[in-house]
């Protein structure tokens, strides 16, 4: 129970130094993090199988690639630009509406408040209200049922973007590289 | 309180035999290549120089922790013991023989997928931030590497997966006491085990141990402790890659045969011999090949082992559904 609040605090303590911090390879940091934290968040739902894969999509692939990028672009940090737009009053300002946005439920005004529970955190067991089924079973049985339409999408999608970057490094015309 | 301290035990009884094993693995690495090379190698602490690792630990002990000047000093530091750690948190799910494991989780391929994603970062970490060229461009080199071959690693433990029909590293190993993966899978075998040796960066992939014409790694900048968990991390990962191989191909704690002779040895004792295999032929291979060069190396990654293992995993599958042979 005051295991997983510090989770939460932990939690935002992350997503506020990812747009918080200055160097930008430490807010990639704290984005590995806020990853990490949300996935043991899933492993607390016992859905192992979404943790998981959060860890080795966005963690192991994204998040190294965004690494890298950062890494190898010449940045200054300009102190200039971020006060000439006032970027934290704005970013601010919108935390604060998310976070009245995720207050709503819980608080009286909401009239929907008696049907949610949400107050005293009871989590539900959900691998254990689908008994016969293992995770990956389960989502599977879903996805490749119900859903099979937005599975297709999605791997389309997919598709485009490989396509995409291929046509990035082709060189069609010799004159001009785009690579360069 | 009781549990707890049960629990604690446990994983003092895995970790000190690793760390031992570790230990052991790089006096056997010296002693076989000095034996390929007709040498005699570590030959004067202790008997037959068995006490030269723990003369090399006490070394690395004792050196001065060196901190490079306008170094990020909080990842400076915390690069190692991510690697350390993350090379000891696999072992949590590797069954040592029948119900001697752990964590028996369902996903525990997947698991051990997940941590090696996530040493990528200790290596990255490290070369950033020592603040030097030479660890940035070596950082950058072996975490491109390990991740091009991940890819790969990937889709042949998927197409062993499928044959198995779990996750669950228990049951990979109850799947093969018919036959071994290595037999019908042959050379998804092979791939997996290049492969391993490009992950861990090992030779004849080993470009952060290129000191002379690459000025080494990420490491350059390391010294005594934080070397040495490198170091202790470097040959854990190599044990657990060759544990996996025996895991996923050669049945782990199974018999070679399953008749009289042969099932009177324990299990585990099988799985360590398994293991023990993989070691010397990791020492052996870094003793009789030459170093890849670093676009051939790339080129054989992605050219060459990727459309093989995704070819072997559309071959597999067709051919699991056209026999109906698929567990599940």
């Amino acid at each position: 129970m005051y295991m997983i609040l510090f989770l939460f605090l932990f939690l935002i303590f992350c997503s506020f130094g990812v747009i918080s911090s200055r160097n930008p390879i430490h807010s990639i940091l704290f984005l590995v993090c806020v990853f990490l934290l949300s996935s043991i968040l899933l492993f607390c739902l016992e859905v192992e199988f979404l943790g998981l894969s959060f860890v080795l999509i966005y963690v192991g692939a994204i998040a190294i690639l965004f690494l890298f990028v950062v890494m190898m672009l010449d940045l200054k940090i300009n102190d200039k630009l971020f006060n000439r737009f006032r970027y934290d009053l704005v970013t601010y300002f919108l935390i604060f509406f998310f976070f009245l946005e995720l207050a709503l439920p819980f608080s009286s005004l909401n009239i929907y408040s008696q049907n949610l529970h949400c107050s005293n955190f009871d989590w539900i067991n959900w691998s254990s209200q689908i008994e016969t089924f293992s995770n990956i079973q389960a989502i599977g049985q879903v996805l490749y049922s119900y859903y099979f339409i937005f599975f297709l999408l999605a791997g389309f999608i997919l598709f485009v973007s490989i396509i995409g970057s291929l046509m990035l490094t082709l060189t069609l015309n010799k004159a001009v590289d785009m690579r360069s | 309180m009781f549990f707890s301290l049960i629990l604690i035990l446990k994983i003092l009884l895995i970790i000190v035999p690793l760390l031992l094993s570790v230990a052991y693995f790089t006096l056997a690495e010296r002693k076989i290549m000095a034996s390929i090379q007709r040498r005699r190698g570590p030959n004067v602490i202790g008997y037959l120089g068995l006490l030269q690792p723990l003369a090399d630990g006490l070394k690395l002990f004792i050196k001065e922790t060196i901190l490079p000047t306008s170094a990020n000093i909080f990842i400076f530091l915390l690069a190692p013991l991510l690697t350390f750690f993350l090379s000891l948190m696999g072992w949590v799910v590797i069954p040592f023989g029948e119900n001697l494991v752990v964590a028996n989780v369902n996903i525990g391929l997947l698991y051990l997928f997940a941590i090696s994603a996530l040493s990528v970062y200790g290596i990255i970490l490290s070369g950033w931030s020592s603040n030097s060229k030479y660890a940035f461009l070596g950082s950058l080199r072996s975490a491109s590497q390990m991740v091009s071959y991940e890819v790969s690693i990937g889709f042949i433990v998927i197409s062993v997966v499928l044959c198995c029909g779990s996750f669950n590293l228990s049951e990979l190993i109850f799947s093969q006491s018919r036959v071994w993966y290595c037999l019908p899978l042959f050379p998804m075998f092979l791939i997996f085990f290049v492969s391993a040796l490009a992950e861990t960066n090992r030779h004849p992939f080993d470009l952060p141990e290129a000191e002379a014409e690459l000025v080494s790694g990420y490491n350059v900048e390391y010294s005594a402790m934080g070397f040495a968990l490198f170091f202790l991390g470097e040959y854990a990962n190599m044990l657990l890659m060759s544990s996996l191989t025996s895991i996923l191909f050669f049945g782990g704690w199974l018999p070679i045969l399953n008749i009289a002779p042969f099932t009177f040895i324990p299990g585990s004792v099988w799985f360590g011999a398994k293991i023990c295999i993989f070691v010397v032929l990791f020492c052996w291979i870094r003793a009789a090949l030459p170093r890849y060069r670093y676009d051939q190396l790339m080129s054989l990654g992605w050219k060459t082992f990727l459309p093989i293992s995704i070819g072997w995993l559309f071959f597999s599958s067709s051919t699991l559904i056209c026999f109906n042979f698929l567990p599940f």
